[in-house]
């Protein structure tokens, strides 16, 4: 149960009664950023320095973690000064700023920003140290500075306003470590959103049960919190990122990556879930809003208990926890290069791809592979001979996915990331260097999604069929049919759609075929190396889609990936692929088992970043006690099968068609979009209707 | 065409069941059934023949013949994966055991370790429940109506089979669950239950386990559908009695469902 003090500040959040504090400034015009000697680095630390010097202390009176972004806007640094642009010449990753990376949280929490800050003077009064990493240092000391003069105004305003608690908290986070868990919370809340004010987004909250669990555990064990207390505090954390969650940038709203991830492994590889676990997830259940998005690393050894927890919480329809098997998960980062210990303390950016904290400026989103497309194009290629085998057109398929993946990465080669003195203060090893995390990481991989694989295979599977088995047709019929977008052959278009081999029926056929089509591109990435000239990077395929489930179907966007009109399998033009790993939309499959089945023979030795199956669970299944420990079953069995990751979603279609009818009386209806939630009512009709049509897996 | 020592008839196969058995399991619908009770939410199950569905706007086959061999194959497949989760196999219907050559051969053929659960009305021949009941893991046995005459009006027959294959799984310990759908005015009768409870104490020497079904409001949905009438004797909307106090009068396990 919520305290009346929590639901307060609950329905305050909700009712954007936070936003009344923001002041709407163009920072465009500050005089702080408008010195053209400064190096970039230091321009960098500007937007840092001037965005803290510009908050305004709010306290409220139901609040016991502070802080509530009263501005709005961060000043677009590079194209500021158009004689000078930072990117000229160069490609820039989505909105430029750094993202989709997760801090060292375990590390900043234990020093504290003074602890940083002296390491960086110690270094800059070295004589060793050269002027470039002088400069990456004392913008560094500028930005933390700035926040502790932030964090000092609030504890300066906390004594006015007579609040000592929060007052106290301030004299030791976030300069020196936290002493309590309630500290530790405060530090968290203070650090993270400074990154979000700094301009950089999709801020990850990394192994958030696993780094506070000292200040917990040595609370409890001290008498100066009981679980009860524990429970409230981490309400209210989870309740704070939904504060000014409308300001941080998205593809829709909610697709903010405050990603927090639980359970999982240690350094030492035995399963390190602890009561922070239990106590998050039962915490994000209670609250049932849609930040932070909940992860759930698990193991053949997570306890039932967990499970049980999990699949309560999967039950609220939030569309979270997405579940991660660590067994597979790890194995994979290893085999890409990552040190087993660093695999091993994983986590996920804004959606599931894999990252480790603290260490990785991995960029792993930088475009998609549409394998539909690449499908069409070997059809489109193949000579109409006679002699032509289904052999060639894995052959062609296979080229076209190299020649997608090599565009991708070649408009890549140019990439320039801005400096992030702030975010390096939270990263590991940064200020040791002395260089950002954009200039040194242990791991700057990038990586690419594999979008539409169901699909691709089921169109592969009907060629097959088709052309060279049955010799119902010939390759140019076929690419006529495909041209005409079936409009005089639905007879056949049917007869594809309900009698051919398709993904989710662990029928090997097909299954084959989809793993033939990751092979290739994990293939297409290894060679990027040659192709590329990469040097230390390594291209990392995946198997989720993000939006280009809808992107690559109805060429909406101006986008580098090629879209695709009708496919063989029977889709008509326009139509939506499935996200990530699901079967294709429309089709019918035995159920849940024959779907994991199915996905679970794609090697993902190979394929790493990430990229969930996709199920939906009728909102039925829960109606006991017995069905929820019966869905922690079937995460167990997702498991054991050796799947990679799991998104299990509940829906009320029922509900979703009322709400797209009168979404007044829905706005706090939540549902899973792709690797996020987000607020049905807020979201494009196109993606309300594709959540809509997705396949429920009911229960009678 | 019905080749009935190689192929069986089924009318759906339904992955991830949650109420058919222990853990999480995939269940085998059996076609064709000797029992016609007037509140079936599976009409479809009562032919062992094949037949159209007629949707709202298409016409679906319902029933499908599958070699018994590849049922066995199918599910040697998903076993393994499903008793590490304590879960497992579950042959339904319709009546399975009124497919008996092909139950008999399909777990002949599907491998041990194994975890199979029946879910029967317990109409069949004394020798065919005799050799296949104990075959089975679990057994979730139908027990609808106590008194005879009220049987054979609600479902078209006698229950002296049943009651005697109920004897013969009390008497040879076989793993049992009891399970009744309460409808209406029928079955969740003060007298009706009174009469099960007291008949289960006498016969057997285990406590036994009972689970409740209450009766599903939307049962008539897909009679439409077959082209036939749904004809329920009993008042739809009326609510059911569980009867717990005469359950816990007699130490009987009781859960609904």
């Amino acid at each position: 149960m919520i305290s009346k003090r929590l639901n307060d500040l609950k329905q305050k959040t909700q009712g954007k009664y936070f936003h009344n504090f923001r002041k709407n400034l163009n920072m465009y015009s500050h005089s702080n950023l408008q010195s053209e000697n400064k190096t970039w680095m230091q321009q960098s630390a500007d937007i840092t320095v001037a965005m803290c010097h510009l908050e305004t202390p709010i306290i409220d009176e139901d609040e016991v973690i502070v802080f509530t972004r009263t501005n709005k806007y961060v000043p677009d640094l590079y194209t500021t000064y158009k004689s000078n642009d930072f990117f000229s010449g160069h490609k820039k990753h989505e909105l430029g700023f750094v993202s989709n990376i997760c801090a060292d949280w375990k590390m900043i929490l234990s020093r504290g920003l003074l602890f940083q800050r002296n390491l960086a003077e110690r270094n800059i009064a070295n004589k060793n140290t050269s002027n470039t990493k002088k400069d990456f240092l004392l913008a560094t000391i500028r930005t933390i500075d700035a926040v502790l003069k932030l964090a000092d105004n609030y504890r300066k305003k906390a004594l006015e306003k007579n609040r000592h608690d929060i007052a106290i908290l301030f004299e030791t986070v976030p300069a020196y470590p936290p002493e309590t868990f309630h500290q530790s919370l405060q530090m968290l809340r203070f650090l993270h959103s400074m990154i979000w004010l700094s301009g950089n987004y999709h801020v990850g909250l990394g192994r958030f049960d696993q780094y506070l669990y000292q200040y917990y555990k040595k609370d409890i064990v001290n008498g100066i919190m009981d679980n009860d207390a524990a429970f409230e505090l981490i309400i209210e954390f989870f309740l704070s990122l939904n504060r000014d969650s409308d300001i941080y940038p998205g593809i829709q709203q909610g697709d903010n990556g405050q990603s927090l991830m639980l359970g999982g492994v240690n350094a030492n590889g035995i399963l390190a879930d602890n009561e922070l676990t239990e106590l998050s997830l039962i915490a994000a259940n209670e609250l049932k809003m849609i930040d932070p998005k909940i992860n759930l690393r698990v193991t053949s050894k997570t306890s039932k208990k967990v499970f049980s927890l999990a699949a309560k919480l999967t039950k609220s329809g939030l569309g979270f926890p997405q579940y991660s098997n660590d067994e597979i998960v790890i194995k994979g980062l290893t085999n890409y290069g990552y040190s087993l210990e660093d695999a091993r303390n994983y986590t996920v950016a804004a959606c599931w791809e894999f990252i480790i904290p603290g260490l990785g400026m991995d960029l792993v989103n930088i475009g998609a592979v549409s394998f539909p497309a690449a499908v069409d194009s070997a059809l489109r290629k193949i000579p109409n001979n006679g002699s032509s085998t289904f052999s060639d057109i894995l052959k062609l398929t296979e080229e076209e996915i190299i020649k997608q993946t090599t565009n991708l990465v070649s408009s890549y080669k140019s990439i320039k990331l801005p400096p992030a003195p702030w975010y390096s203060v939270l990263m590991k090893d940064c200020i040791e260097n002395g260089t950002d995390i954009t200039v040194e990481s242990k791991y700057k991989n990038w990586g690419i999604h594999g979008a539409a694989s169901s699909n691709a295979a089921d169109a592969l599977v009907a060629i097959k069929h088709l052309i060279f088995e049955l010799h119902k047709l010939s390759i140019n019929e076929l690419q006529d049919i495909l041209n005409s977008n079936w409009s005089s052959n639905s007879i056949l278009r049917k007869s594809i759609i309900e009698n051919f081999p398709k993904i989710g029926n662990d029928d090997d056929v097909v299954d084959n075929l989809l793993n033939k089509l990751f092979n290739f591109f994990a293939k297409a990435c290894l060679l990027q190396n040659k192709y590329n000239n990469l040097g230390s990077i390594k291209i990392r395929p995946g198997s989720g889609s993000a939006m280009y489930y809808i992107w690559l179907a109805d060429n909406s966007v101006n986008m580098l990936e090629p879209s695709v009109g009708a496919t063989a399998e029977g889709r008509i033009e326009g139509e939506y692929f499935s996200s990530s790993l699901a079967p294709s939309p429309g089709v019918k499959v035995k159920g849940p088992f024959s779907i994991l089945k199915s996905f679970s023979k794609i090697d993902y030795n190979k394929i790493i970043n990430g990229g969930p199956v996709t199920l939906e669970l009728s909102n039925t299944v829960f109606h006991s006690d017995a069905g929820i420990e019966k869905v922690g079953d079937l995460i167990r069995f997702f498991v054991n099968t050796g799947c990679q990751q799991l998104q299990l979603n509940t829906l009320d279609v029922n509900k979703l068609k009322e709400a797209q009818k009168y979404p007044e009386k829905y706005t706090n209806l939540i549902v899973r979009v792709w690797g996020w939630s987000g607020y049905f009512c807020e979201l494009a009709p196109e993606y309300q209707n594709q959540i809509i049509k997705r396949h429920m897996l009911s229960i009678d | 065409m019905n080749d009935y020592i190689n192929r069986c008839v089924l009318f759906d196969i339904k992955e991830f069941a949650i109420h058919d058995g222990p853990g999480i399991r995939t269940t085998y619908f059996f076609k064709g059934c000797p029992l016609r009770c007037n509140w079936c939410h599976n009409p479809e199950g009562f032919s062992q023949d094949p037949q159209y569905i007629n949707t709202y706007n298409s016409k679906r086959l319902v029933g499908e013949y599958y070699f018994n061999k590849k049922i066995a194959e199918e599910i040697n497949k998903t076993m393994p994966e499903l008793l590490k989760i304590n879960g497992g196999i579950t042959f339904s219907g319709g009546e399975p055991l009124h497919q008996a050559k092909s139950i008999l051969k399909i777990i002949s053929l599907i491998k041990k370790p194994r975890n199979l659960t029946l879910q029967t009305s317990g109409y069949a021949t004394e020798a065919t429940f005799n050799v296949l009941a104990p075959l089975f893991d679990n057994i979730l046995f139908d027990f609808k109506i106590y008194d005879n005459t009220e049987h054979i009006k609600h479902t078209g027959k006698s229950n002296k089979l049943i009651k005697r294959n109920l004897i013969f799984a009390f008497t040879h310990l076989l793993p049992l669950t009891i399970r009744i759908p309460l409808i209406p005015g029928v079955t969740d009768t003060d007298n009706n239950i009174e009469s099960i409870c007291s008949f289960v104490h006498r016969e057997s020497e285990q406590r036994i386990k009972f689970e409740l079904l209450p009766y599903n409001i939307a049962a008539g949905g897909k009679y439409k559908a077959l082209n036939t009438s749904f004809t329920p004797l009993f008042d739809e909307n009326q609510p059911v009695n569980p009867h717990f106090d005469i359950f816990n009068r007699y130490n009987f396990e009781v859960e609904v469902l």
